[in-house]
């Protein structure tokens, strides 16, 4: 082949690295093809089987993606006809605070409304996955008899607290246990979080989930709280109507002039923003004039350690905020899929010399 | 006058939460109604130690105080039969706030 042909395949060449460079810069903002892996089997010989991600987590796209659509499969498998459920945890090798906790509060949540379900599963392969599930009682609850004993600090620094009212002692218990924070601390800490489980007694239960399984709603919340040495992670979950679901049923005025204080921008009102409109509710316009406060409350335990930061799911919306002292940081992101509730999760960090 | 001592942690509990009293058994309208039953008597003061109570959640507190505004209470009577005890003055004035903003 002459000139003509070498000139061909370099330029087929480089359109191929083309193409590959454009797939890396999707695969680095998350917006690769979001497809699970595994997908669940249903209806094979009276056993729905539901496959646990590589990676429980939302963190990004694509693990938001994946945990929601196994959560989803999860809630399908409960409702469908065949008797036993089983989970495969067999590829699940990392377990995030905050989608460990999402999967925590589902599974709990249906184990409750189908308690005639027969329930199995396959264990991880992963040590530390095997110590987690042993620990929280995942596999108590599945009915599976493991001989793990936790002992890792990964595994045993997790703690579980659940209630359906707002049970101070429960969760402050948990934060009291936490070394790492100072009374003050402490003290804030339970602020945030008790007044987040107002929250979900207040406003959680207003409509029904829009999972599809017509439960009746409750106020029920979970919590885990995880330490380390350099960190501290305290999260609450509920799995009610959502931030964006809740927002302009109790504050109808105040979404409208949010739609107008954007009106020179981006116009859409998607989930993300609804959480930020909600962190900017100070107090309310509606006749009960004194209620509402309890969002600033949730993120003034930020104030106490230096570098900490608040992340709110909700429905497909998400929230990261943090340096609330010098200039306040906020970030908002949409996702594809719903987690049909709402997840704070604080996360501390701390250096050798520092607590709080 | 007779003075009455209501310590939060001992009296009532030392994880005080919610709004209402569907929101748990220690709620700020819980509270509310604790401190009701002293007022009743003219002749009483409350002396209210706050410290020993792992926190207080703005909610709690606002139904607590603010909801004795609201259930007639005069806001300077309030301020004259109460005595908050705390180390920690914000708390004192962010309840103090919320008493005269229920009157407002």
């Amino acid at each position: 082949m002459g000139r003509k042909g070498d000139l061909r395949r370099w330029k087929s060449r480089r359109i191929s690295s083309k193409r590959l460079r454009k797939s890396l810069k999707r695969l680095r903002a998350g917006r690769h093809t979001m497809k699970p892996v595994i997908l669940s089997q249903f209806g094979e010989s009276g056993l729905d089987t539901v496959y646990l991600p590589q990676v429980v987590s939302l963190a990004d796209r694509n693990l938001h993606y994946q945990l929601t659509k196994t959560m989803q499969e999860l809630r399908m498998a409960f409702v469908a006809d065949n008797e036993e459920v089983r989970l495969d945890f067999s590829r699940t090798e990392i377990l995030h605070a905050e989608g460990m906790l999402l999967f925590y509060a589902e599974l709990t949540r249906l184990i409750d409304a189908f308690p005639t379900k027969k329930l199995s599963c396959k264990p991880s392969k992963k040590a530390k996955v095997e110590e987690v599930l042993q620990h929280l009682g995942v596999y108590r609850l599945l009915g599976h008899n493991s001989l793990v004993v936790p002992t890792s600090s990964d595994a045993v620094n997790w703690k579980v607290a659940r209630a359906v009212i707002v049970d101070g002692e429960k969760a402050g218990k948990l934060i009291e246990e936490t070394a790492q924070l100072s009374g003050t601390a402490h003290s804030k800490l339970y602020r945030s979080v008790s007044e987040a489980i107002t929250n979900v007694s207040n406003h959680s239960h207003l409509a029904k989930r829009e999972d599809g399984l017509d439960l009746e709603p409750t106020k029920e919340w979970w919590m885990f709280s995880r330490e380390e040495k350099n960190s501290l992670y305290v999260a609450v979950c509920d799995l009610g109507i959502g931030i964006p679901r809740s927002l302009p049923r109790r504050h109808p005025t105040e979404v409208w002039l949010d739609a107008i204080y954007r009106m020179f921008g981006d116009r859409r009102t998607t989930d993300g923003r609804m959480i930020k409109a909600a962190l900017r509710l100070r107090r309310t316009r509606t006749e009960e004039d004194y209620r509402g406060v309890g969002f600033s409350d949730i993120t003034n335990v930020l104030h106490q350690v230096e570098g900490s930061l608040l992340t709110v799911y909700s429905n497909r919306g998400k929230l990261r905020y943090w340096n609330p002292t010098l200039i306040p940081a906020i970030r908002v992101r949409s996702f594809k899929n719903s987690i049909l509730g709402t997840i704070l999760v604080w996360s501390f960090p701390f250096r050798d010399d520092q607590n709080a | 006058m007779r003075e009455i001592q209501v310590n939060v942690a001992k009296d009532f509990s030392r994880f005080p939460a919610g709004r209402y009293r569907n929101d748990g058994p220690y709620s700020g309208e819980a509270f509310r109604d604790l401190m009701v039953n002293h007022l009743k008597n003219e002749q009483e003061t409350l002396t209210i130690e706050l410290d020993g109570a792992l926190g207080y959640g703005s909610s709690f507190l606002e139904e607590a105080f603010g909801g004795l505004v609201r259930l007639g209470y005069q806001t300077a009577d309030l301020l004259r039969r109460i005595t908050l005890r705390s180390a920690d003055d914000l708390l004192i004035r962010e309840i103090r706030s919320y008493i005269q903003r229920a009157a407002s």
